[in-house]
């Protein structure tokens, strides 16, 4: 502790002197206070990677913070052993995001750390993570030859009771690869192996794999105990996770045997565990649905299959949104109602069309692939003909030659005529889908320049302003201030900051208060409950169709009153006004290009008309 | 002395706090926070008397840590120093006790005066936030009377408040909205119910007795 206080009071001496500043008493006396503004010991790196191993599994982005700060510390003290230890924290938290490579890094730099301090056994742990990474990127033979290296290292140290889950790692990567035998073989060591050092957890993780290969072997007896084996000891030990799993195996073991009521029971239970620890209960919901779905007890079945869509949606996780529209499907295919079934058919097109939309340039590389390959097709069929056609040339007499030279000139033309149609329309398709995922894109490149703009650039000007505000002239203020504000106005433009922290309602809000300052037209806005119908990526849609109507009555209509509101029974969004109304033109569907890519974006119906009275009315059904 | 910490990710933001604060009171030399993670840590662990809290800040808003301030009951007290110029982020940091809310381009005038007057516990908003000095107190003074029952009304509701504010009659205000002077009369009976007031003209006098407040919040 001493010697620390003297670097500190050191590092504060030599950061005056730099500042050019003389030293007054009260610098030395506030050393704990002030300055070391993140004053660095052993004490405050462990409580950081404490810190991080308590959110490793409820935040693992703050987790991750909390471990890269430690790291960083840990650096500025020099103490190797906690940079290893922060490693391995850090390379789990990555591991558990889905950060393989990353989590693959953290876990070697570790690794290295342990070899160079001699601490062998600590290492053992981040080369277990690198080798679950290896199994999670599906490198197996990496995986493996990571883990068997690792047991002649156990058994030098006679740390014989890490085999345990060591073994079942192994076991995995096996079943994984289809070396059923081997996994097998491997389960029963490292059950053998919990039992002699009663590794609880081992063994309710062993028994819980075991079961599952038996399963699948169909000797649901054998298995049935197992995890019942499984569950038991992971509800005595506290084993949550374990413990829900369990009952979830044990459901799918009933569903294989055919006692569906059994099953039933099972998932139950396994649903209730899930709540109850805040666990991601979706499986268990779509597995409920199927069983269901088995019985022919279909009202039931959707009804789970819809639970499982309002937590996958509240989680925004699309590709689960995808599959209970896929299962809704499937239930009301063999229910016998192919309305509601074609309805589902409708979600699954829009949200595969909306993870399309996520991989914008997955999609515009698959669109100029499948492009290239037509273009090199019809190449080939063209080639084809002309081949023909000397052919018959050679063949036929004249006659017949000229024959069919018109019969092919026909067909071709005809067939020529066909080609250029559906390339027309296939590529009125594509530039449709080009333009909507060109506008995602454009949304999301809006948020980030006016984010840029308004928090970094927006911070330094306002700083200036605070350093001229003693001697500045005044005509230096009043451009800065000018400055300011035309930055403030154009990060508004490209992206309220509103719509992003409070949402379509408040942004909407502000917008009308906006432009009601003016005074020349009246705006209001009631737009119930549409907000919580809509996702973030789906209100900016809206927010900008608002805005671009709005600007039209401002621009256009020498209108004095305009609204937009929201009808939640007939799920219509309505903007209107009392001005002039739409020229016949824009009524014939030429005008408002922008208002309708962004209405089909939304897979809603766009529809323009007069009002009674003669004002503009925009129509968008939803 | 007064423990006084300072939570901000902009570093040139940063450095300006810090040498504005430096030197004057004996609130010492303020600690710099560049992380949200840590500053709430620290908060939580050891509470200063003063926050000095920016907005956006990455992952975790100096919003949220106020919410969470006022939520676990902690003793710092809270201004908010933003870039942001919308009403909306006022109205937020207001609602959950901020004790002050200034903006950064003004900060070098009023950041000391500011946090002398919190200190004394009397809240401090800057000059160019949210109308003038009057209207906020008085806002403040009726909030919590008047806001839960005005919260209560429906949009359409408030925007015939806000109509009857500016003095428009019914036939004036079913032509602005788009709808029939009927279906106004029927808004004026549910907002009256709404309130909890009656008798003739209640709604009119409800108006005007809170005209500044309805202004406050109109007003951009």
């Amino acid at each position: 502790m001493f010697e620390e206080k003297y670097i500190i009071v050191f590092f504060i001496l030599s950061i005056h002197l730099a500042a050019g500043r003389s030293l007054s008493l009260y610098d030395i006396a506030g050393v704990h206070e002030g300055e070391m503004s993140e004053q660095v010991d052993s004490t405050l790196v462990i409580s950081l990677i404490e810190s991080g191993e308590r959110y490793r599994q409820t935040n693992q982005d703050s987790s991750i913070y909390y471990f890269e700060k430690a790291i960083k510390m840990a650096n500025q003290i020099k103490s190797d052993y906690l940079m290893a230890k922060a490693y391995t924290g850090l390379s789990v938290c990555l591991s558990l995001q889905s950060k393989y490579d990353e989590g693959m890094g953290a876990a070697r730099k570790s690794v290295l750390l342990f070899k160079k301090l001699g601490r062998r056994k600590d290492g053992l742990y981040p080369l277990k993570t690198i080798g679950l990474n290896y199994w999670q990127l599906t490198k197996y033979d990496s995986a493996l030859i990571v883990f068997h290296s690792m047991l002649p290292i156990v058994d030098s140290l006679g740390y014989e009771s890490f085999k345990v889950p060591l073994y079942n790692n192994i076991g995995m990567v096996y079943e994984e690869t289809g070396q059923v035998d081997k996994a097998l073989e491997y389960y029963y060591k490292g059950l053998a192996l919990a039992r002699k050092y009663d590794d609880k957890k081992g063994k309710s993780l062993l028994s819980n794999n075991l079961s599952i290969i038996l399963r699948h072997q169909k000797k649901f007896k054998e298995s049935n105990n197992l995890v019942r084996e499984s569950i038991k000891i992971a509800q005595e030990i506290g084993f949550n996770e374990q413990w829900a799993r369990g009952y979830s195996n044990l459901g799918a073991n009933y569903t294989a045997m055919g006692d569906y009521s059994a099953a039933v029971k099972a998932l139950d239970e396994a649903l209730r565990l899930q709540r109850k620890f805040d666990f991601n209960t979706i499986k268990t919901l779509w597995h409920l649905g199927e069983v269901y779905d088995k019985m022919g007890d279909y009202d039931t079945a959707v009804r789970y299959i819809q639970s499982s869509l309002e937590e996958a949606r509240k989680g925004h996780q699309r590709e689960d949104i995808l599959w209970a529209h896929r299962k809704f499907f499937d239930i009301y295919k063999h229910w016998g109602k192919p309305q509601m079934a074609y309805r589902s058919k409708d979600s699954i097109i829009f949200w595969k069309d909306s993870l399309a939309n996520l991989n914008f340039i997955q999609a515009m590389a698959d669109a100029e692939r499948k492009y290239q390959n037509e273009a090199l097709k019809a190449k080939l069929e063209m080639s084809n003909v002309s081949l023909e056609m000397a052919k018959n040339k050679r063949k036929q007499n004249l006659m017949w030659f000229l024959i069919s030279i018109m019969a092919m000139m026909g067909l071709a033309s005809i067939g020529y005529y066909y080609l250029k149609k559906r390339q027309f329309k296939e590529l009125i398709k594509k530039e449709e889908e080009v333009s909507e995922t060109m506008i995602s894109q454009i949304e999301s490149y809006r948020r980030l320049i006016a984010s840029n703009l308004h928090d970094d650039l927006g911070q330094n000007l306002a700083m200036l302003k605070n350093l001229i505000e003693k001697d500045g002239s005044d005509e230096e203020k009043v451009y800065l201030d000018r400055t300011i504000k035309k930055m403030r106005r154009l990060s508004r433009e490209l992206y309220p900051s509103i719509l992003e922290v409070y949402g379509l309602t408040k942004a909407v809000d502000d917008m009308v208060k906006n432009l009601n300052r003016d005074g020349r037209i009246f705006f209001s806005f009631d737009l119930a409950n549409l907000e919580s119908l809509l996702d973030k990526d789906r209100q900016i849609h809206v927010f900008r169709i608002i805005q671009e109507g709005f600007n039209n009555v401002l621009k256009h209509s020498g209108a004095t009153a305009a609204r937009v509101s929201f009808d939640g029974v007939t799920n219509q969004l309505i903007i209107e006004d009392n001005g002039s109304g739409f020229p016949k033109t824009i009524i014939q569907k030429i005008g408002l290009v922008s208002i309708k890519v962004k209405v089909r974006l939304l897979k809603a119906k766009l529809t323009i008309e007069n009002t009674y009275n003669g004002g503009a009315k925009i129509i968008i059904q939803f | 002395m007064k423990k006084i910490i300072i939570v901000d990710d902009h570093p040139i933001m940063c450095q300006g706090i810090k040498s504005i604060l430096e030197g004057c009171m004996d609130c010492g030399t303020p600690q710099v926070y560049s992380d949200p993670y840590l500053a709430l840590e620290r908060i939580r662990r050891e509470p200063p008397d003063i926050a000095v809290m920016d907005i956006s800040m990455g992952e975790l808003s100096g919003l949220e840590i106020l919410k969470i301030i006022k939520a676990e009951k902690i003793s710092t007290r809270v201004i908010i120093l933003t870039m942001h110029h919308e009403k909306a982020f006022f109205l937020d940091a207001i609602d959950n006790d901020a004790q002050g809310f200034l903006l950064k381009d003004t900060v070098q005038q009023e950041l000391v005066e500011c946090i002398k007057s919190v200190l004394n516990g009397k809240r401090y908003f800057g000059k160019s936030v949210g109308g003038d000095e009057n209207a906020i107190s008085d806002y403040l003074s009726v909030l919590d009377k008047v806001k839960g029952r005005f919260n209560n009304l429906s949009q359409s509701e408030k925007n015939i408040v806000y109509l009857i504010a500016k003095n428009y009659n019914s036939k004036e205000i079913a032509n602005m909205l788009f709808i029939s002077p009927k279906t106004v009369e029927n808004h004026r009976w549910n907002i009256c119910r709404k309130l909890d007031i009656s008798g003739k003209n209640a709604l009119v006098k409800w108006v005007a007795e809170n005209r500044k407040w309805i202004e406050f919040e109109t007003n951009v």
